[in-house]
């Protein structure tokens, strides 16, 4: 069985000449959670958006279930961008219709579920929620769609640590074995112990994909203490 | 799913403009009775005046609404393609045309409804205007008469040319829509283009585009239209005729390809921060 | 919340070994059902894949049992039980005596020391 992702020799040059991926060539496997970790500018951004089909590569290829990124794709990939990109006066209720509406996948009952463990009220609009409830509120929609692929893109930053801890709890919960779960991150050593693997990134390029596991095994060290190492400036 | 982002779209636009024109409608309605007040009765002289007054603050509130409008669908547009919003929008199960029709649809449909409030708002402050200020003078009867009156004469005058004119009319409003709607979806695109500066490289966008059309309007309309007069045309709506063929025709092929570059960009050329 | 893992050793052997422990202390008791996969996983805060391995472990070593009707119970093998609590004591005491031989001590200073250090104490 092929990987759920197939980057083959993927490549994005902006304007100015600025190689964000330089002939990547990744596969990111089924039914696994994978960090994506790299330091700022090492182009884990330009992947994310080029998986999303909110960005055109250069040159190269991606194949996401063997289609490439398009309106297709993207009804399987549920997305959890860093920044929230609901509109404010949108009220949480109405959100939930607008993801029933356009996504097959949507768990109705999941989502109200996870609100109300929350104690969101559905009639609140969104400017009215603070940022962490904010973010709550994206991240459980994100998860209650049974989507192949989920791309979360730096998740528990900027989040106090019991906030941190119930997005760790939601994502193992909702996590359904045969969907693969793509996590950006900076915070490492707070997400290591969810990972399977971890693809390293550095300027554009593949670095290393390998087991949590087989980091602690071989390296006895914590994948983040290994990240320091590798990347140290 | 073209029916659902229409759907979804008119539902997250549909309140502001409603409520301007309502707004409109009521400043309408108001500025009517100001004409049903007995001062009209008296033989003021600065009688003139007041009216001239009541119309221009009539005109500013029309101008208000109506570039309100355009404004708050221009603004709606860019936030959700080009702004974080954008990252719900093209992650959308939908293609780039998709998006970008289902915008543009129902921002023509808030141009047209906008024209429509605009003109039933005047309608009802002339209408309301005619009937305070004549009725001492006119009765029903006589209202009819001269309506059937103003009628004849357009008619007579202009015949078969009468009803082109119509239709001319009609299809420069058509186009208008039409233009209206792409130079805003138009600019925009264009404008997030430039990375730093995108508010300013829309703004610029629409300007420059507009520059084109009073441009061809100078060089190619005016010319036509004196030809016509120097011709011998008497005739007024066949010397109005190029203006409304030729520069409509202009806005509708401007629209068309501004709609194919918009499409071209977003697809192509998007670059959310 | 999440059990307190060391980073820098294999998630897998510590989640197994606590389990493990957890069984022998009658923490889980013979035959009291255990949480789902999915529910071990939120509340240690690990992968689920990890989790379900090291239950896959457990059950290898007999000391849990998937039963058709209540999914994962605890082994009613009460000598199963007790020979894991032994096992598990012995490699505390080895590793005791390895340590205290390091700092030189001998058999006779051990036991006498254990003793003192026990001394008073309920058995």
């Amino acid at each position: 069985m092929s990987g759920l992702v197939e980057i083959r020799n993927l490549t994005k040059v902006y304007e100015k000449k600025r190689t964000a991926l330089d002939g990547l060539n990744l596969v990111i496997p089924r039914g696994k959670i994978v960090g994506l970790l790299g330091p700022n500018g090492s182009g884990k951004t330009t992947l994310i958006k080029i998986l999303n089909g909110l960005l055109v590569p250069t040159g190269g290829q991606v194949l996401i279930n063997g289609l490439a990124p398009g309106a297709q794709t993207k009804a399987r990939i549920s997305y959890l961008p860093e920044r929230t990109y609901f509109q404010n006066s949108m009220r949480v209720k109405e959100l939930l219709e607008y993801f029933a509406d356009f996504y097959e996948d949507f768990r109705m009952e999941r989502a109200r579920e996870m609100l109300l463990s929350l104690h969101i009220n559905e009639n609140d609009r969104i400017k009215t929620l603070s940022k962490g409830t904010r973010e709550k509120v994206q991240l459980i929609l994100v998860m209650s769609r049974d989507a192949d692929l989920y791309v979360l893109d730096e998740p528990i930053a900027g989040v106090d640590p019991a906030a941190r801890d119930y997005i760790i709890k939601t994502i193992i919960k909702n996590y359904n074995e045969k969907a693969t779960v793509l996590l950006s991150t900076h915070l490492i050593s707070d997400i290591e112990n969810i990972l399977d693997e971890v693809i390293f990134i550095r300027e554009g390029r593949l670095l290393l994909q390998t087991t949590v596991e087989e980091i602690r095994e071989v390296k006895g060290k914590s994948v983040d203490s290994y990240f320091r190492e590798v990347f140290a400036c | 799913m073209l029916g659902k982002l229409l759907k979804h779209e008119w539902k997250s636009i549909w309140k502001i403009p409603t409520i301007l024109l309502g707004a409109l409608m009521g400043l309408a309605v108001l500025a009517g009775f100001g004409f049903a007040s007995p001062v009209w009765d008296s033989s003021l002289d600065g009688l003139g005046v007041l009216a001239v007054l009541t119309w221009m603050l009539f005109y500013l509130a029309v101008l208000g609404v109506s570039l309100g409008i355009m404004l708050y669908l221009a603004v709606r547009f860019y936030r959700s393609m080009f702004t974080d919003e954008g990252y719900l929008t093209h992650t959308l199960p939908a293609t780039s045309r998709q998006l970008l029709l289902s915008k543009v649809l129902i921002m023509a449909a808030w141009i047209f409804l906008s024209m429509v409030g605009v003109f039933a708002s005047i309608l009802i402050v002339g209408g309301m205007a005619f009937f305070f200020l004549l009725r001492q003078e006119l009765s029903w009867n006589e209202f009819g008469e001269l309506l059937s009156y103003v009628w004849q004469m357009i008619h007579s005058n202009v015949g078969i040319q009468f009803t082109s004119f119509l239709a001319g009319i009609f299809f420069m409003l058509a186009a208008g829509i039409v233009y209206g709607t792409m130079i805003i979806a138009g600019s925009i695109s264009i404008g997030q283009m430039v990375h730093k500066h995108k508010v300013l490289g829309s703004i610029g966008a629409y300007f420059a585009i507009n520059t084109v059309v009073q441009v061809v309007s100078m060089v190619i309309v005016m010319p036509m239209m004196f030809y016509n007069m120097y011709n011998g045309t008497e005739n007024v709506f066949a010397i109005l005729a190029p203006t409304y063929w030729i520069m409509g025709a202009l806005e509708c092929a401007l629209a068309v390809g501004l709609y194919f570059l918009s499409e071209y960009l977003i697809r192509k050329q998007l670059n959310l921060d | 919340m999440a059990w307190n893992l060391d980073s820098d050793r294999p998630i897998y052997s510590q989640i197994l070994e606590r389990i493990q422990m957890q069984i022998a202390a009658g923490i889980y008791e013979p035959g009291e059902k255990i949480p789902s996969v999915r529910e071990l996983a939120a509340d240690a805060g690990v992968n689920p894949n990890t989790m379900q391995k090291a239950l896959a472990e457990l059950e290898h070593r007999n000391l849990v049992v998937t039963l058709r009707t209540s999914g994962r119970v605890v082994t009613e093998d009460l000598n199963m039980i007790r020979e894991t609590k032994n096992q598990l004591a012995k490699e505390q005491i080895d590793d005791f005596l390895k340590r205290m031989k390091a700092l030189g001590f001998e058999r006779e200073d051990i036991l006498i020391m254990l003793k003192k250090e026990t001394g008073g104490e309920s058995a």
